[in-house]
């Protein structure tokens, strides 16, 4: 990801204000300030397709999202870590490690993913038939579908919350993650 | 004059004695070139030649062509109540020593031309108090025993030596005297020996003139100058009477001793040693003590006249307030004098003696009084916005509060727990303020209506005209302390009006964008 290609995202007027890059205080406040923040961080990952964030490495890099050169406002890595804090008790992201550097983002939680799948399946009449992971992330059916290239780590809770509803069953061919096939029931 | 014309012997030379002298008199010590002051004036008695006797001063003045005496004055000493030496002109320069001789009724002084000044002096000092003992002694005792006296001394061994027998049991406990009898029989001596040189006795003469009825006395004195001629020369004479050592002493000693002792009759003092920087810093102390009473004498005439001060303002008040009635409109100038005037006084402040137990209560109703009347709150809000001013919206830190209520009261100042106290008491005495505690501990009062959205309000205005402030910016605004202005931020912060932008710079409030 690169400033350039950010440039094409809109970002709200509140990104413009520079209390925005400070932690409030005030309790009241600070859930709204938080709220906006997840909102912000969830429509950008979205739109830039981006599933992976690392910290760190995010703020280093004086990523756009977390630095405003035109007020000269960034976002401490305190501050961020908080935030994202936030969103993952909201349930729209998970850390992927202890020290909480890295974090998935979930700018759909995967049971939304879970339903949009099964409904493309549906629509597309490949119930009862048996898909690869591959396939439904890179096939020519799914071309035009949002999960088209979905982070695998991303598309596995999907499919595991479809399991969970009896709607799918995710099995291996070899008894190893490379090659994985899911078949989709009708309910 | 005190100096009286006395009859001289003519064609007498320095080297005689000019004058004649009485019975029992002694010439003591002679000098030359000396003048007559009366008082501090010059008198036609100029350049010379002194004669100290036992019983006067005699000033003779000699013919300066011929060399001979050509008339003398003689100056008693039962009129003379002191002597002292005198310096005059800067450091006593240019100005010949003196002697300070003071009468009842009027000064003299003898100038010393060619010095000698010291040792005239001594010699008349001594001679001085021998002659007031001998009166105090005539005084005391019959006729007769002045002669059996008389007639004892004729018994007796030289009369040099019945002076000395006569005196030293009375000047014993000074060391020095005896030095000073030495010396004057070394004067008489020295008398006795130019004497014979000049075939002429006035001494003898003179007895024989007035002391006819004392033959015998008188003979008995010319033996004795027979018997003293063969003596050693003067100088060597103190040494056959006392130890060699003291003799040595007496070289050396006398001049010093004589001028240190001399001092301390007089009473002068001196400002070297330690002693003179004891003397010195007692002095100053004295100096420090004096100003600082008279300091406070000031202080406290203040005091007593504060109260009138107070009156005096509130009648300045009223006079600008009617001439205000009169013509709306007042300069600047009236305007800076009515808030000059406004901070002095309350006019009967309630003290602890006045109230009692009821003091704080009392005090809280005065506070409010002072604060409504006085517009403290609204007072802190000047040249911000108009629009707020009137809202009567306002706080002021307790320490300000203080501050400014002392000043006030001018005298019968306050504690600060006092004030806090008679603050707490507001609310239940039913007052229009309130006592608050901001989190970070500052103690503000406040209007009873007054709150934090009040507060909030007022602070969104100066934003939406202003722009983002931080406390720094708010205090300046509004008159109030840096504490006052951050707390008042946050409370307005901590219901949600503001949120804050923290940079390095600090912390600048917004208007809350999360709303």
């Amino acid at each position: 990801m690169t400033n350039k290609e950010a440039t094409a995202f809109q970002f709200p007027v509140y990104y413009n204000k520079e209390p925005f890059f400070t932690v409030q205080p005030v309790l009241d406040t600070r859930k709204k300030q938080f709220q906006m923040w997840r909102d912000l961080i969830l429509q950008y990952c979205s739109s830039l397709k981006i599933y992976e964030l690392d910290l760190l490495e995010s703020i280093k890099s004086n990523s756009i999202l977390f630095f405003n050169q035109k007020i000269n406002r960034r976002l401490s890595i305190e501050s961020l870590k908080l935030i994202i804090q936030d969103i993952v008790d909201n349930g729209y992201a998970e850390w992927l490690d202890k020290d909480k550097s890295r974090v998935l983002i979930l700018w759909r939680k995967p049971e939304e993913w879970a339903s949009l799948l099964y409904k493309w399946v549906s629509d597309c009449g490949l119930a009862n038939s048996i898909l690869t992971v591959w396939e439904i992330q890179n096939g020519d059916d799914s071309k035009s579908q949002e999960f088209y290239q979905l982070n695998t780590a991303v598309l596995m809770k999907s499919l595991k919350a479809l399991e969970k509803q009896n709607k799918a069953q995710i099995f291996s061919s070899n008894g190893d993650d490379s090659n994985l096939g899911v078949k989709f029931f009708s309910v | 004059m005190e100096w009286k014309k006395i009859d001289i012997i003519p064609h007498t030379t320095k080297k005689e004695v000019p004058i004649i002298l009485e019975e029992s008199e002694d010439i003591v010590y002679s000098v030359d070139n000396a003048s007559i002051y009366h008082r501090d004036v010059k008198t036609e008695h100029l350049n010379g030649y002194v004669l100290l006797t036992s019983l006067r001063v005699v000033w003779v003045s000699f013919n300066n062509s011929s060399k001979t005496a050509s008339y003398a004055l003689s100056l008693s000493h039962e009129p003379v109540i002191h002597i002292e030496p005198l310096q005059t002109g800067l450091m006593g320069l240019n100005s010949s020593p003196k002697i300070l001789i003071t009468l009842g009724n009027t000064t003299y002084r003898l100038s010393f031309h060619s010095g000698k000044r010291d040792e005239c002096l001594s010699q008349y000092k001594l001679t001085l108090s021998k002659f007031k003992d001998n009166q105090r002694k005539k005084l005391a005792s019959p006729p007769i025993h002045q002669y059996q006296h008389q007639h004892q001394t004729t018994d007796s061994p030289p009369s040099y030596q019945y002076h000395q027998q006569q005196h030293q049991p009375q000047n014993n406990y000074n060391p020095y005297s005896q030095q000073h009898q030495q010396y004057q029989h070394q004067q008489q001596q020295q008398q006795y020996y130019t004497q014979p040189q000049n075939n002429y006795n006035p001494y003898s003469q003179q007895q024989s003139y007035n002391n006819n009825n004392n033959q015998y006395y008188q003979q008995q004195q010319q033996q004795q100058q027979q018997y003293q001629q063969p003596l050693p020369p003067p100088p060597s004479y103190p040494g056959t009477t006392s130890p060699t050592n003291k003799t040595f002493n007496t070289g050396i000693y006398t001049p010093k001793t004589l001028g240190s002792n001399q001092q301390q009759q007089e009473g002068f003092t001196s400002n070297a040693g330690i002693g003179g920087i004891l003397k010195q810093m007692n002095k100053k102390t004295q100096e420090t003590d004096k100003l600082l009473n008279e300091a406070f004498t000031d202080l406290s005439a203040l005091m007593d006249k504060a109260k009138d001060m107070v009156t005096l303002s509130q009648k300045l008040k009223l006079t600008l307030e009617k001439k205000d009635q009169e013509k709306s409109s007042s300069t600047s100038e009236e305007e800076e004098f009515r808030t000059f005037l406004l901070e002095m006084g309350i006019e009967s402040p309630v003290t602890k003696k006045t109230a009692k137990s009821k003091y704080h209560q009392e005090l809280a109703k005065e506070l409010s009084n002072w604060i409504i009347s006085k517009k403290i709150l609204t007072k802190q809000e000047s040249g911000v916005v108009g629009k707020v001013t009137s809202m009567q919206s306002g706080m002021i830190s307790l320490p300000d509060l203080y501050c400014i209520f002392n000043r006030a009261r001018g005298i019968e100042l306050i504690s600060p727990d006092d004030l806090y106290r008679a603050c707490i008491l507001f609310e239940s005495l039913d007052l229009p303020f309130r006592i608050r505690k901001f989190d970070s501990g500052v103690l503000i009062i406040q209007s009873k209506d007054e709150n934090d959205e009040l507060v909030a309000i007022e602070i969104l205005e100066i934003i939406n005209n202003q722009g983002p402030i931080s406390a720094f910016d708010l205090s300046k605004l509004q008159s109030i302390s840096l504490n006052l202005a951050k707390d008042k931020l946050q409370a307005s912060e901590k219901i949600g009006k503001l949120c804050r932008d923290e940079t390095i710079e600090g912390i600048i409030f917004h208007s809350n964008i999360f709303v």
